[in-house]
């Protein structure tokens, strides 16, 4: 039995030591559990209520003014269309960044209209940065593969010809959100990161047929800022257009029926589906536009309720006359005013 | 007293609790089912539990708080939930206390020694805690992109320190500590601008898989008394199934079975929880040890030693579960449980090197993001996967699960099994809804499952939430998936015979289930010309093979090329029928036309609007292998992105 | 060594005894605990039904309606309560009927009658609100071919039932089996009820003007709502007629003002055209009345006053014609 001389004295040492260690320690985890309790559990996911949002990219008392040009040649039915209204400076001032929306929805080739010609992208991307725009990017969440897209369509090479940025629609782009005074679009992903640091915005949609909705045109271009599975809202198709064009309001859109789409949409798929009916639209109220191209295609606004369910949210006009739209034309080098 | 004696009664008494706990979880009123016995109570003290739902969903959930007593105490006591309390400690003590007890002392001694491998259960749980962790982690690699000001901070406070100890000349190497905290540093601003923008989440709670808690729970429940139904003691009007418990009855029995080579292996070994413990007791108040060192080392203490601490020479606090045993087998009384460190010393660490730890850690990182490369929580999503009535979306689910087993035993019509691999491997063991077995499809009434999970994996629902009434109309009733026909095998679609039980068993209202009526020609193996015939009789010129099989009131009588109504044949003789005088004929058939007999079938479809995937129709359907109307999880209200309709 | 054991002891004693209330302490609060049910439990008793009785409906520890009950007959379940939540509980599929005519109360009870062996009858009163939902569901669920009794204003009877109407009640009585004597449980329980029951005035009876002439007996029936196929007609009362050996059915109703009425002829006619019907130009001393052909039947619609009236199913548009002036004269007085 040899004790040890100095064991108690260490021992009481000792305990204070880790008295004082046992105390902090039980703190910290009391404070941890404290901190962190939650009495009521998680609530259902759907019921989270995501961000609201509008996307406002109009211009404020510039009024609704709507121009239509004739014409072979989409460059230049474009920029006289753009001229008509007071040029693209009365748009897209310096310093602006400027975010096309095109319509990549398939993966063909330019001439079947399916999608937005290239040339007018060229030509839309070189105008606003010839105004001074400190960038230009294009954007679209397409049906098929993104890449394949933009790169079959053209648009990919047109946007870089003109110094444009393409950004793919990844996956991180989206964000769950809830359009205002949305029914439909609610806690759904939308290609909205994007439109972070834009300030001007321009849709650019071909004039199509569809089987669906009648009518794919400047509204319907919204559609491809949908994420998720996003079919679904086919089954309300035309209160969809209404939702997307009351959650974008673009700076102005522009509508090429330089070659229709007049059967078979949205894909077509043969040269005999298209028409050539030379003509480019740009407007600042997306309803007038896609009533004059329904003029276009044949069809009356009966059969497109989408405009009138647009025209009664009070999103713009289908009585496209009411703008005074400017026409002009390319081929006899003259312009008229209707006064 | 003996302290033994009194362990061994605190043993016995949360035993029989956690038995009865088990029994009682049926739902009902009686003194014997239910009521409100507080059934999750040892899940709730269990704090890996707590800790682990703590760092997978950044909260606390109700009563997992008891967790905090149970770590408190073990903060202050050392490890004697795992001695004291612990069930499935008790049953590996238990069993192994009856398979060694005819074997030498010697022999005892030897299996009670500390082995190395005893450190295996602290990189198990590392690496558990860490898969719950990911979500915190990615939090803390954001840090300099969501909070800048506390990274700021962070990183000033790092350069304090590593001027501090340049100053004070301390054991650490300034420089090499100030080359560290800068590649710290940089690599914490490289992740955080990698990670930037991703949507995704990434924890996932696996503690369920080894933690005892839950693992005893779901073995005594799934397993142990299921084989009571099977005698007189049965706790539910039919034998209780679980599909899937082959896996669960290998594990729990090779825990159990191997303490018959190593007492309390799975304490020793594998115990997640318990090495949680012994990381928490090493600031002790009370430890055990010796008085004094005046040792013979005659090693009785560890003759009957259950957490293999090695009394004898330097006690290890991580192992010691506090079983008392060696207080009472020193021959020199020199064992107790005191406030002085033992005299023969003591390890507070355990055995397990950093690398060990960076080892569990980096697997536990990388293991959840390689399995999420199956996609099976977006596109890849399975179908089958039904999930309880009130579950979270699958990654909020899967980050909450512990695998209890709860909501498959109080199931009143035990159509909630454990999931084999359908869900992806994280989803093992978590509850899915097979409407095959059990007595009926999930009670549109009840709201059980949800109501006595410990996590709140599956929501505690309201009746009116669940029903979608009063404050909930306008969201409506809660869906768990939709019913689909198939058409080749229903029996009115597919074999002209008539059966809507599927309909008749649809328990909304209005019925999520409508037919379509049709009238099929029976091919009656005769040709059915009249002889003579009156408004309600006609007899045939031929008589027809067994003509008694169309009296059953399905088949229907037309006159061709006269008369388009079917009517109801209500009697037959062999040459003839007659039929219901509420729709005589309005000009009797005349001899020389043909009559045809035509079988009346309900056809079913379902009402998408309507249905909830209840599954009642899947299970009262006839079919009885491959059900013709079967419930997937389409249009499950708890994930948009599985909706079938617009508006639901 | 054996004074330290003994401190030992003590110390061991004495911690056990703490241990061993606090586990008692746990037992306690345990046990406390399990008296308040978990929400899964309260919510138990709706779905999993008991076998002998029905939670879901009250009770009334008498039934008013029967009392004095007649010599040998006695109660033999509770009379019990259901309102429209929960008539389908009892009457299943039938409640559809009911709901759609202004139902709001139902008393059933079971009697057994000394006097006749084996026979047990189920007593239904239905409280439908006014006197005219009574008759709406009691026409509506006539049986063909049954015998008309007087002792109230619309009442009949089969081989084992009684049906009637008393103001704003409809009451059916039921019995287990057919009886053959003399007495009749089913008729004086009827009685009985007609005697507790004060019944309210009648209002004006439309069925009074139809045309008696060819009519059908007690082919009178009162439609509730949708009648037709029409979204917009309802309470109209129709009787059917037979013309040598053809059916056809005449109908009327009586509306708030003359320009519902109207509003309502013109609405049905309009929907009967837009049915594939084809009016006919003719002449009818009746007027704005129209003749539309529909689906190889003849249909004529008019109003007169607060009334609306037709005609249809006739396969001849003379008799119809002939019909529904009738009706209009009936109406003009």
């Amino acid at each position: 039995m040899i004790p040890n001389p100095n064991s108690d004295e260490l021992n009481r040492r000792q305990f204070l030591n880790r008295f004082a260690k046992a105390g902090i320690s039980i703190s910290a985890a009391c404070a941890a559990g404290f901190w962190f309790y939650d009495a009521k559990g998680p609530a259902a996911s759907i019921n989270k209520r995501s961000e609201i949002v509008q996307f406002d990219f109009s211009i404020e008392g510039l009024g609704q003014k709507m121009s239509i040009v004739q014409g072979e040649d989409r460059a230049a039915t474009l920029r006289m269309a753009l001229k008509l209204l007071g040029g693209i400076e009365t748009f897209i001032k310096k310093g602006d960044r400027v975010l096309l929306k095109v319509n990549a929805a398939f993966a063909t080739p330019a001439m079947l209209s399916a999608t937005t010609h290239p040339e007018i992208i060229t030509e839309m991307a070189r105008l606003c940065l010839k105004a001074g725009a400190a960038s230009v990017v294009v954007t679209d969440n397409p049906i098929n593969d993104p890449a394949s897209c933009f790169t079959l369509t053209g648009i990919a090479e047109a946007a870089r010809k003109a110094g444009a940025k393409v950004i793919l629609p990844r996956d991180d782009l989206f964000v769950t959100m809830t359009a205002k005074d949305a029914k439909l679009i609610q806690n759904w992903p939308v290609l909205y990161k994007p439109f972070a640091d834009i300030n001007k915005v321009i849709g650019m949609a071909p004039l199509k047929d569809h089987h669906r909705s009648g009518a794919s045109m400047t509204m319907k271009n919204w559609y491809g800022l949908l994420g998720g599975r996003r079919n679904i809202f086919h089954q309300d198709i035309h209160g969809i257009i209404m939702e997307l064009a009351k959650m974008v309001k673009p700076t102005f859109v522009v509508l090429d029926a330089t070659t229709t789409m007049m059967t078979n949409g949205p894909t077509g798929g043969s040269l005999s589906d298209l028409k050539n009916t030379h003509t480019m639209i740009v407007s600042t109220d997306q309803v007038a536009a896609d009533a004059f191209g329904a003029s276009l295609l044949g069809r009356s606004l009966d059969q497109l309720p989408f405009i009138g369910k647009a025209e009664a949210a009070g999103l713009g006009t289908a009585d496209y006359q009411k703008l005074n739209p400017v026409t002009g034309s390319t081929s006899t080098k003259s312009s008229s005013e209707q006064p | 007293m003996n302290i033994q004696t009194t362990r061994r009664i605190c043993q016995i008494f949360f035993f029989v609790l956690f038995m009865w706990f088990c029994v009682v979880t049926t739902l009902g009123e009686q003194w014997w089912q239910l009521r409100g016995w507080p059934v999750n109570w040892i899940i709730q003290l269990d704090p890996l539990v707590g800790l682990a739902t703590l760092l997978s969903t950044r909260t606390v959930y109700a009563g997992l708080l008891w967790g905090l007593l149970t770590i408190v105490l073990t903060i202050i006591l050392g490890r004697f939930f795992c001695g004291w309390i612990c069930p499935f400690g008790t049953i590996h003590q238990f069993v192994g206390f009856l398979a060694n007890r005819k074997k030498s002392t010697a022999k005892k001694i030897i299996d009670n020694q500390y082995h190395s491998f005893q450190s295996i259960k602290y990189w198990i749980l590392i690496f558990l805690l860490t898969v719950s962790a990911l979500e915190v982690a990615i939090d803390i690699i954001l840090l300099p992109s969501t909070y800048p000001l506390l990274f700021g901070i962070l990183v000033l406070g790092l350069l304090t320190f590593v001027v501090y100890i340049a100053v004070r000349q301390t054991s650490m190497n300034p420089k090499k500590t100030g080359l560290m905290a800068l590649v710290l540093v940089g690599v914490w601003l490289l992740l955080s601008f990698l990670f930037n923008g991703h949507e995704t989440s990434v924890a996932s709670l696996q503690i369920g898989l080894l933690d005892p808690i839950p693992l005893v729970y779901r073995s005594i429940n799934l397993l142990i008394l299921p084989l009571m139904d099977q005698t007189s003691l049965s706790l539910s009007t039919t034998p209780r199934v679980y599909d899937g418990i082959w896996l669960m009855a290998a594990v729990f029995l090779s825990a159990v079975l191997l303490n018959l080579a190593v007492p309390r292996f799975f304490c020793r070994f594998i115990c997640p929880t318990g090495a949680l413990f012994g990381l928490c007791s090493r600031f002790a108040l009370w430890r055990i040890g010796k008085t004094k060192n005046d040792c013979t080392d005659c090693r009785l203490c560890e003759k009957n030693c259950e957490g293999a601490c090695s009394p004898t020479s330097q006690i290890r606090i991580t192992e010691c579960v506090l079983c008392m045993n060696c207080l009472n087998e020193c021959r020199h009384h020199l064992m107790t449980y005191q406030t002085a460190t033992s005299a023969s010393g003591e390890i507070v660490s355990p055995d397990f090197s950093r690398r060990q730890f960076l080892t569990s850690a980096v697997s536990g990182a990388a293991v959840i993001p390689m399995l999420r490369i199956g996609g099976y929580l977006g596109d890849n999503w399975d179908p089958a996967l039904i999930r309880p009535p009130g579950a979270l979306s699958e990654e909020e689910f899967l980050s909450r699960c512990i695998k209890c087993g709860q909501c498959m035993r109080i199931c009143p019509t035990n159509v909630i099994h454990p999931a084999g691999i359908e869900g992806g491997l994280e989803g093992l063991w978590t509850p899915v809804l097979n409407f095959r077995i059990g007595t009926s499809g999930c009670q549109i009434n009840c709201i059980a499952c949800g109501n006595l999970c410990p996590t709140a994996a599956i929501r505690p629902l309201s009746l009116n939430e669940r029903l979608g009434k009063n404050r909930y109309a306008e969201q409506g009733p809660i869906k768990i998936g939709t019913a689909f026909v198939d058409r080749g095998r229903c029996l009115p679609w597919a074999m002209d015979r008539p059966c809507i039980v599927c309909q008749e068993n649809c328990p909304v209202s209005p019925k999520a289930i409508q037919t379509h009526v049709v009238f099929n020609t029976i091919d009656t193996g005769a040709k059915l010309i009249v002889a003579k015939g009156d408004p309600v009789y006609i007899e045939f010129q031929e008589t027809i093979p067994n003509m008694n099989r169309f009296a059953t009131g399905d088949y229907y009588a037309v006159i061709l090329l006269q008369d388009q109504h079917p009517r109801r044949i209500i009697d037959t003789w062999e040459r003839g029928f007659r039929i219901a005088d509420a729709h005589p004929f309005e000009s009797p058939p005349l001899p020389g036309t043909r009559v045809d007999i035509r079988i009346r079938l309900q056809r079913p479809y379902v009402d998408l609007q309507h249905c909830i995937g209840c599954g009642v129709c899947e299970h009262e359907c006839p079919v009885p292998g491959k059900r013709a109307i079967r419930v997937t999880a389409d249009n499950e209200s708890r994930t948009r992105e599985h909706a079938l309709l617009l508006k639901r | 060594m054996i004074h330290k054991s003994k401190n030992i002891s003590r110390l061991q004693t004495v911690l056990s005894m703490v241990i061993l209330s606090v586990l008692m302490i746990i037992g306690a609060g345990i046990w406390i605990a399990q008296s308040q049910f978990n929400t899964a439990v309260l919510q138990k008793g709706a779905f999993l039904p008991k076998p002998t009785q029905k939670k879901t409906s009250s009770q009334l520890s008498s039934n008013p309606y029967f009392l004095p009950l007649p010599e040998g007959i006695q109660p033999l379940t509770k009379a019990e309560i259901f309102d429209a939540g929960n008539l389908s509980d009892k009457i299943n599929g039938k409640a559809e009927l009911y709901l759609s005519a202004g139902f709001t109360r139902l008393v059933s009870q079971r009697f057994k009658d000394d006097g006749t062996a084996d026979l047990w009858m189920e007593a239904f009163v239905y409280d439908m609100g006014n006197s005219q939902n009574a008759f709406s569901v009691f026409s509506t669920q006539r049986r063909e071919g049954s015998e008309s009794l007087d002792l109230a204003e619309n009442a009949y009877r089969t081989s084992n039932a009684v049906f009637l109407t008393h103001g704003r009640y409809y009451v059916e009585i039921i019995a287990s089996k057919v009886s053959e004597e003399e007495r009749q449980p089913g008729k004086l329980m009827a009685v009985t009820f007609i005697r507790n029951t004060p019944s309210e005035k009648a209002a004006l009876n439309e069925s009074a003007l139809f045309p008696e002439k060819a009519m059908v007996k007690n082919s009178i029936a009162l439609i509730a709502s949708n009648a037709f196929g029409f979204d917009g007609l309802d309470k109209i009362y129709t009787a059917e007629y037979e013309f040598d050996d053809h059916s056809l059915m005449a109908y009327l109703s009586r509306r708030g003002s003359p320009a519902e009425a109207t509003k309502m002829a013109s609405a049905y006619g309009k929907f009967l055209l837009a049915f594939g019907g084809k009016q006919i130009e003719t002449q009818l001393p009746i007027k704005g009345a129209r003749l539309i052909e529909v689906l190889d039947t003849y249909e004529i619609v008019f109003s007169h006053g607060s009334y609306l009236a037709g005609v249809r199913d006739a396969v001849n548009a003379d008799q119809a014609k002939n019909l529904a002036i009738r009706l209009y004269d009936q109406l003009k007085e």
